[in-house]
């Protein structure tokens, strides 16, 4: 955590595949191109949390809820929402803001896979499917996102970001390439 | 006829996910939201398999693995814990609880077939 001058709190900077949340008066700050970050929080405890994820590029197109791409963002709000649930957090009082999916990505893969759509489609389904209400979002485009997000109070403070996109394209990439290398570790089964 | 599996899991989307992959394999599937409510579908329904999350409102997993092998009729249902949870001490725990073994998220398809046919083949 670093201090943040300029709010006088200190600031938990979140990158690709992380999550924090806290009940303490802090922010919790990223940087976004074509990943999706969801501040969730509830406001009567108060807790919040906020990841920074995204699908890995499938090898076969599969749009839908069930397909192993999206068990990779099922997975990342389910371990932000039992840290949220861990620190106090009720589930039916979660509510969300969700930022991100612009395109800043200028790979090959771009052409075949529509990877923010497939981001953005991903997230609103699955927050209608657990009935997770939204609050705000800010999502598409093609510019970069810095998030900060507040979780005492629920804000959050946006600003379109000038950082270099290719520079945000290649960590992204990176961080895909990753989880799809990890899909042969996911999951190793223990029997007692 | 394939044999009958309860999935546990208060996500809607994780409780479709299973059950897309496990019908297509061509088992039966019935779902539960939370640990109380998996213990009142196995004193309704005789199933050959249970697959549980860890952390749920009103019941969480254990708690609910403790009860099952607590319970006459259903206490020797094998279960799997299917859970984001990788921590040795937790995993440990479930073991005490008496699981019948455990699979952190998110998990290959495949595998998850694997196991099954391995507890109940």
């Amino acid at each position: 955590m670093k201090s943040n001058s300029q709010f006088g709190k200190l600031e938990q900077y979140i990158g690709p595949g992380g999550y924090y949340s806290s009940r303490d008066d802090v922010i919790i700050s990223t940087l976004l191109g074509s990943c999706i970050s969801v501040a969730l929080y509830d406001p009567g405890v108060p807790v919040g949390g906020m990841n920074h994820f995204m699908l890995p590029f499938p090898k076969v197109r599969d749009d839908s809820l069930y397909s192993s791409t999206a068990m990779y963002g099922i997975n990342a709000m389910e371990v932000l929402i039992n840290d949220i649930l861990k620190k106090g957090g009720r589930k039916n009082c979660l509510r969300a803001k969700v930022f991100g999916g612009s395109t800043v990505l200028a790979f090959d893969r771009q052409a075949t896979y529509d990877i923010p759509k497939m981001n953005i489609t991903f997230i609103f389904d699955f927050l209608e499917r657990e009935h997770l209400p939204v609050d705000s979002y800010s999502v598409g485009g093609s510019s970069a996102r810095k998030i900060w997000f507040f979780p005492q109070t629920a804000r959050v403070l946006m600003s379109y970001s000038k950082a270099s996109s290719g520079g945000l394209a290649r960590r992204e990439n990176i961080y895909s390439q990753k989880l799809l290398e990890s899909t042969s570790n996911a999951g190793k089964p223990i029997l007692f | 006829m394939g044999a009958s599996i309860l999935v546990v899991d208060d996500s809607v989307s994780i409780r479709q996910s299973v059950r897309f992959i496990l019908e297509q394999s061509g088992y039966i599937v019935y779902e539960a939201a939370d640990g109380q409510e998996g213990l009142k579908r196995l004193s309704e329904q005789k199933v050959q398999l249970v697959i549980t999350d860890v952390n749920m409102p009103n019941m969480d997993g254990l708690t609910m693995v403790r009860k099952v092998r607590e319970t006459d009729g259903i206490k020797f249902v094998p279960i799997l814990v299917l859970t984001t949870e990788s921590q040795g001490a937790v995993v440990e725990e479930g073991k005490k609880a008496g699981a019948t073994g455990w699979i952190v998220k998110p998990f290959n398809n495949e595998k998850l077939i694997e196991t099954i046919k391995k507890i109940i083949p």
